[in-house]
């Protein structure tokens, strides 16, 4: 007499596919996704670079100056900058106009 | 070292001496110079010169001589002679006597508790010999030995270069006996002797008091309102007889001596294009300020940006562990 073994559970097929399909359809939608926007850019940008064709004949807007720092005339002949002091130390007296 | 204070030529002085028995005798000086160089003394030998126009003694004949010998030096920027000029802008009174509605300088921390208002007799209406000299007329000094001898217009005025004297001769006189650290401070002309005290200058720089005399002087200090009503200093110019009006207006001059270096900061600002160059033939330096704030010195001048001498750092192992403050509950 031989054993009949019930045959094991298997998954149905029928589940696998759908899984499988959605997930390519997912795929295949993300990309189509992102195809698109490059082709908007695409689109943009050409559409820029035919603003700049035209515009090239028109003369260049001026570049911006950058501010001019004057560095300050000594206000006779024989004098130069005195040096700058970054902190104050004490000192016994000091000499001052009176 | 010991330090004694007090007011005298309308300023502030200190003595620093460690020789505490000569302090009184110091500031006696002072006042003593003070009674025969200060025009605004009726009684001084330099009033009684300026009124009979001629006069003797020691004092005013010593300070006269290097007087005239810095005029000839700075070419004429600085000029004793313009007593005159100050008067007739309105100066004719010490300044903290002037009435308060005409100054026009920061108010001093030391101002007497009563200033009256009105003029002194003796600085009323001037005598015809003490007008302005308008013409521009050079007033002749002559100095023989002891005597003093004015011609023509003018007054003697030994403002710019009495006070540095005055800190000279403290100076000399502390160290004849026997003091072998002094740091005397006339109203911000100082001079030292024995170590070198930094003495502040400027806008944060320091100079050492070894380096020489430092004198300071400024048209911000001394203005009021003139006789036309318009704002004046007491820097006059010895070719208008009117306020000085450089490009600069303040000017701290290091010198051999205070005498000196007092009448140089007086003639840098009247003349700087002139004065400049003849400096170091006094062996000066000088800090300026121009209108605009901004500093300046002479090349080489010996004035220098304040450091602190740096500590060095023990180990982190040798460090002493903090007590530790007990945690609150």
């Amino acid at each position: 007499m031989t054993a009949t073994t019930e045959a094991p559970a298997k998954p149905a097929p029928a589940k696998a596919k759908l899984r499988a399909r959605l997930v390519d359809l997912s795929v295949v939608a993300g990309s189509a996704l992102v195809l698109a926007g490059a082709l908007l850019v695409v689109a943009q940008v050409d559409a820029s670079s035919a603003r700049l064709t035209l515009a090239a004949a028109a003369p260049p807007a001026p570049l911006p100056e950058a501010p001019y720092v004057a560095r300050a005339a000594s206000p006779t002949s024989r004098l130069i900058p005195a040096p700058r002091a970054k902190q104050r130390v004490v000192v016994v007296r000091r000499s001052r106009a009176s | 070292m010991i330090a004694t204070s007090f007011r005298a030529m309308g300023t502030a002085w200190w003595i620093h001496c460690d020789r505490a028995q000569d302090l009184a005798s110091a500031e006696a000086l002072v006042h003593a110079l003070e009674a025969r160089l200060s025009r605004f003394a009726p009684d001084s030998a330099l009033s009684q010169l300026n009124r009979d126009r001629q006069g003797s003694c020691p004092v005013l004949a010593a300070v006269t001589r290097r007087a005239l010998e810095l005029r000839a030096g700075t070419g004429g920027a600085f000029d004793p002679t313009l007593g005159a000029d100050l008067v007739a802008l309105g100066y004719d009174r010490s300044f903290e006597r002037l009435d308060r509605h005409r100054r026009h300088a920061p108010a001093s921390p030391t101002s007497p508790a009563s200033i009256p208002d009105t003029p002194t007799p003796q600085a009323s209406t001037p005598p015809v010999s003490t007008q302005p000299n308008t013409a521009r007329t050079p007033t002749v000094v002559q100095v023989d030995a002891e005597r003093v001898t004015l011609l023509g217009p003018g007054h003697l005025d030994l403002g710019g270069i009495a006070k540095g004297y005055a800190v000279d001769r403290v100076v000399d006189h502390l160290l004849e006996r026997g003091a072998t650290s002094v740091l005397v401070d006339g109203g911000g002309d100082l001079r030292g002797a024995g170590p070198s005290f930094p003495i502040g200058v400027g806008d944060g720089l320091v100079i050492g008091s070894r380096l020489g005399a430092v004198a300071t002087s400024s048209t911000r200090k001394r203005r009021w309102l003139g006789p036309e009503h318009q704002l004046v200093h007491h820097l006059i110019d010895p070719a208008t007889g009117r306020s000085s009006d450089g490009p600069l207006d303040t000017a701290t001059v290091v010198a051999p001596d205070a005498a000196t270096a007092d009448a140089l900061a007086t003639a840098l600002l009247v003349d700087a294009e002139r004065v400049l160059p003849r400096l170091l033939t006094f062996g000066a330096h000088a800090l300026v300020r121009a209108r605009d704030g901004r500093w300046w010195t002479t090349p080489g001048a010996p004035f220098e940006v304040p450091f602190t001498p740096i500590v060095s750092a023990a180990p982190p192992r040798w460090r002493p562990s903090r007590p530790r403050r007990p945690e609150s509950p």
